[in-house]
């Protein structure tokens, strides 16, 4: 049974990572966020957790695949922040990956109700 | 500065030196990033333990990792340069077999169309000592480059001065393969990059309530 867990954990974790690109464009979906900002938007909106440090070189890989901009803006108090923002090639590419994340998990959604309904018996 | 400042640079130091090959411009902008993340982790946490805060920020020599590989397969697939190519497949073949595999295979690659083209460019300057020379033994070919004492009786010289070009074609040929070869695996791997080439684990497990 652990073992039957363990493997579904697994699992899990690489599902979420393959998420996680997505995720990301759909957090900047409404506006600029900072580094802190958007790891708290994905942990409350989308129970993504990530070790914390390593959003940063894939924040830095996005932004050089032309996805994101990324602009210091000094704060009236604390520290200057980094803000990450869309570029229409991000805007286009959300939009691209929510459509087939939208038709895919629809249909598997069907696939899965008898699956569901026995766990629930 | 405060003990704990003092621990933040302490890591940020290490992180900073697996950065070694990044531009300077673009480690300083990294490093501070970082610090500000860290210092408002530190100040927004009610008991604010350094150590728990570092810890869930990662491992240093981890992030410094993902940053070069991010930043070398870039250049390497912009600049086509194999020296450029060289250097990535190396920090990619200490991260995980099959990088030490392509990076095997270009290194020989490489050093094949090198020495096909000094073949090629050294025949005019020794034609008795270069050449593809052929023994009785019809298994048994070789190239010889300088140092040479020229044929013994038994072997005989095949290509003449026709070493010179098809030297430098098959030299050329074997460079522009290689290198292409190494930007389609480069090419995967950054299509890959994502489920981690690195062990860094990007996604810890979700809290647990479902």
């Amino acid at each position: 049974m652990a073992q039957l867990q363990e493997a579904a954990d697994k699992w899990e974790v690489q599902l979420r990572k393959g998420c996680l690109e997505l995720a990301i464009l759909a957090s900047l979906w409404g506006g600029r966020l900072y580094g802190l900002e958007l790891l708290r938007t994905l942990e409350q909106e989308s129970d993504l957790v990530i070790t914390e440090g390593t959003v940063y070189p894939l924040l830095s890989r996005l932004r050089a695949e032309g996805l994101l901009d990324a602009e210091w803006v000094e704060a009236e108090l604390g520290h200057p922040r980094k803000y990450y923002r869309l570029t229409s090639n991000g805007r286009r590419r959300a939009i691209a990956m929510a459509r087939i994340w939208a038709r895919f998990s629809a249909k598997l959604d069907g696939l899965l109700k008898p699956v569901l309904k026995e766990e629930r018996q | 500065m405060t003990p704990a400042n003092d621990r933040i640079e302490q890591y940020l130091k290490r992180v900073r030196s697996g950065l070694r090959g990044l531009r300077d411009e673009d480690v300083t902008d990294i490093l501070n990033e970082l610090r500000t993340h860290i210092s408002e982790r530190m100040e927004s946490a009610s008991s604010a333990d350094i150590e728990a805060v570092l810890q869930s920020f990662g491992k240093p020599e981890e992030i410094a990792a993902l940053y070069v590989t991010e930043s070398l397969i870039e250049r390497a697939v912009s600049s086509r340069s194999p020296w450029t190519i060289l250097r990535t497949l190396f920090h990619w073949s200490t991260l995980s077999v099959m990088g030490f595999l392509v990076f095997t295979i270009c290194l020989i690659g490489y050093a094949f169309g090198v020495s096909f083209f000094l073949a090629a460019l050294l025949k005019p300057i020794n034609p008795h000592g270069v050449g593809l020379w052929y023994r009785n033994d019809p298994l048994d070919f070789s190239l010889h480059v300088g140092g040479f004492n020229g044929p013994a009786g038994t072997e005989r010289e095949l290509l003449g001065w026709w070493l010179v070009p098809i030297g430098c074609s098959l030299g050329g040929g074997m460079i522009l393969l290689t290198t292409r070869f190494a930007l389609w695996s480069l090419g995967r791997l950054g299509r890959s990059r994502q489920t981690g080439m690195t062990s860094a684990t990007t996604i810890r497990q979700a809290p647990a309530d479902h």
